[in-house]
């Protein structure tokens, strides 16, 4: 029988500038994550910066990778980094939180003790004037068979205030 | 690639955001002998879209990659389209794929090395069960394999007269098989 899922896990928003967030004691009832967040740095030019994810506590094992693709109005870009202490997770606008950006990022079999864990993400700045606003879809991996049980995410600067982060949990049946 | 659900998120943690609105109706998990075709039978029609979601390895080894091959209530007939934009570490293309015999998705792992890493897919197929429309689904699909790796932004049209999806077939594109732990997982939304 089909069984409900699609759960919210933890919600936050920000009230004062932070460097990062982190989820913690994520359960591991669920079969797949995703995150969604509308994020703003309160740094300043270019119009857009790249924010960071990292698992279980993990910044200095050297075992993130990522592919991206991303662009603005005239340009596009691929790149890939190997050996990272973080993965360079997506982009978002710099200016203030009304120019907030989507960003969404999908964790599969985040429990699953025999794959490394591969995430995919899905940003986009639309900072109003800006002429660098960027948006992207980038393919991580944490080359670790242990799940997941904290995800942190790291902003270039800081978070701006109202800058929100909310996980969800999704069972397979 | 966002879900196709609104994401406002719960007061009551750990309660559904949309209760029986989002719900999990059928997973097929790879055992060690392998499997050739992953299968999603008797689809009801009760959910206004589908989606599909998991990690998947194939037995190909003659390059990193592999793709997916995707087929509607047994149709084996040239009568699927597919346009994809895919990038890796260096440079992206678009490739596009008509009258053919199946919905490519890519790209996923092959077996060539690190048997640990899998490709990863969500796809969506919106109206599945429509009789006005012809079915075009959506997916996001990809891997990074230490810093080298594909991921995909692709739509894929099955192009007859519109019915409703009651099966879905699911094969490697190259490998003959999906190895062990592959996983996928079928969603109905409402």
């Amino acid at each position: 029988m089909p069984t409900s899922t699609y759960d919210p896990i933890a919600s936050f928003t920000t009230v004062a500038l932070q460097t990062s967030y982190t989820f913690s004691s994520i359960p591991a009832s669920f079969t797949d994550l995703v995150l969604q967040m509308n994020i703003a740095d309160n740094g300043t030019a270019p119009d857009y910066s790249p924010f960071f994810v990292t698992f279980n506590g993990d910044t200095t094992s050297g075992l993130y990778s990522n592919v991206r693709f991303y662009g603005n109005q005239s340009t596009t870009t691929s790149d890939g980094h190997v050996a990272q202490n973080f993965i360079r997770a997506g982009f978002y606008t710099w200016n203030t939180i009304a120019y907030a950006s989507p960003a969404t990022l999908q964790f599969f079999s985040y429990t699953n003790p025999n794959i490394y864990k591969t995430m995919l993400s899905h940003s986009g700045s639309g900072e109003g004037g800006g002429a660098n606003a960027l948006s992207s879809t980038i393919a991580g991996c944490w080359n670790n068979t242990a799940a997941i049980t904290s995800i942190r995410i790291a902003a270039s600067n800081n978070f701006q205030i109202g800058s929100t982060f909310t996980l969800y949990g999704i069972k397979a049946a | 690639m966002s879900p196709i659900l609104g994401v406002v998120a719960s007061s009551k943690a750990r309660q559904p955001v949309f209760v029986n609105d989002y719900e999990a109706i059928q997973t097929v998990v790879v055992g060690s002998g392998g499997q050739s075709t992953i299968s999603f039978t008797s689809i009801p029609s009760t959910y206004k879209h589908l989606q599909i979601r998991g990690v998947v390895k194939t037995s190909y080894t003659t390059y990193q990659a592999d793709s997916m091959r995707l087929n509607f209530n047994g149709d084996t007939g040239t009568n699927y389209w597919t346009h994809q934009t895919y990038a890796n570490e260096n440079n992206a293309r678009g490739s596009q794929n008509y009258n053919s015999n199946f919905i490519g998705l890519a790209y996923i792992m092959g077996n060539l090395s690190s048997s640990n890493v899998f490709g990863v897919t969500v796809t969506d197929i919106l109206d599945y069960a429509s009789t006005a429309n012809k079915k075009v689904i959506r997916n996001f699909t990809g891997y990074s394999n230490s810093g080298l790796g594909l991921h995909t932004l692709g739509g894929g049209l099955w192009n007859v007269s519109p019915v409703a999806i009651t099966r879905i077939d699911i094969t490697p594109g190259e490998g003959s098989l999906f190895l062990n732990y592959t996983s996928l997982a079928l969603y109905g939304v409402k």
